[in-house]
């Protein structure tokens, strides 16, 4: 069973994710988890506490996966780190319709996850770095292809599930990988689509 | 607390690591074969043994099988200047090592089979 302080923290990040931070007032975090708003004062003083401590979570569990950073010559590193990008921004989707209030109100808060968003980035560089060196990626074709090419990446990386949330099509770990993988495939040599026919397109039902 | 690692020593971080595949080799099953050669460890009788060396009163444990005295590890453990320290040190350190605490597992000594003449 939940404590009241983990029911709060859970119906706050559903509250935000289906009304927005901005909409949201303690009464009705209170009312979803099923508590007076004096005990929900009791746990948090206020509602930037709560955010606070919602995106204390989320920056813990993010940085908990970038930490498993670990470079495969078989393309499943890049595999792992996709599919736990999708279980993390699945769950959490409040982050796609709070971006703007986050920017405007949490400066702090805002700045953590541009860092992390960064080290994503960083991570996703580096393990091209590594395939370009073993053959596995073309050269880039011209300076910073790569860098624009990781950015795309991190797009959809970011917001492939509220795009598919916002076009009313299904939102599942298998098409969230195939949208990614269809980014890198083009910049495969040979080599690299011979690994990925091996160990990555079996999983993903693709018809090489 | 939260520490902030500059960009740049985390890209060289990660660098570092992108060669760690290759450096890591795996295991083998030699790797573990410890395992086997002192499984017989398990099932051994453990005699303290103090030993007057040198001023000091050394602590030995013998691990000895129950079954097959002869198959034997001495290993000393500690020393103290204390005689009666040291007993109590190494009854207390038999108590630890050995598998049952109460001491059921013991030596026959006619299972030796010494041959005296």
């Amino acid at each position: 069973m939940l404590s009241t302080k983990a029911k709060i923290i859970e119906e706050s990040e559903r509250l935000f994710f289906e009304q927005g931070i901005a909409g949201i007032r303690l009464q009705n975090i209170a009312d979803a988890a099923g508590i007076s708003v004096g005990n929900l004062a009791y746990h948090f003083k206020n509602k930037e506490a709560i955010v606070e401590t919602v995106y204390e979570n989320l920056f813990s569990e993010l940085t908990n996966i970038l930490s498993q950073y670990m470079v495969f010559p078989d393309l499943s590193g890049f595999d792992k780190q996709f599919s736990a990008l999708y279980k993390f921004y699945d769950a959490k989707g409040f982050t796609f319709n709070n971006w703007w209030h986050i920017e405007r109100s949490f400066p702090d808060i805002q700045k953590e996850w541009l860092s992390l968003n960064n080290k994503v980035l960083l991570q996703l560089k580096k393990r091209i770095d590594y395939n370009l060196n073993n053959g596995i990626f073309k050269p880039e074709p011209y300076k910073g292809a790569y860098e624009a090419l990781c950015q795309n990446l991190l797009l959809s990386i970011n917001t492939w599930i509220p795009h598919q949330l916002l076009r009313r099509k299904p939102s599942t770990e298998y098409l969230y990988k195939k949208a990614l993988w269809a980014v890198l495939y083009p910049a495969f040599t040979q080599k690299g689509e011979e690994l990925f026919a091996v160990n990555i397109a079996p999983a993903l039902h693709l018809d090489l | 607390m939260r520490v902030e690692i500059d960009e740049n020593a985390y890209s060289n971080m990660l660098e570092a690591m992108n060669t760690l595949v290759s450096t890591d080799i795996s295991g083998t099953s030699s790797d573990i074969c410890f395992i086997n050669d002192d499984f017989w460890l398990q099932d051994t009788a453990v005699i303290e043994n103090i030993e007057y060396r040198k001023g000091q009163y050394m602590i030995f444990l013998v691990f000895a099988h129950h079954l097959k005295p002869l198959k034997f590890l001495k290993r000393k453990i500690v020393q103290y200047a204390c005689p009666k320290k040291a007993a109590i040190v190494a009854h207390y350190m038999r108590r630890q090592a050995a598998k049952d605490q109460r001491g059921t597992l013991t030596v026959n000594l006619k299972m030796i089979n010494i041959a005296y003449s």
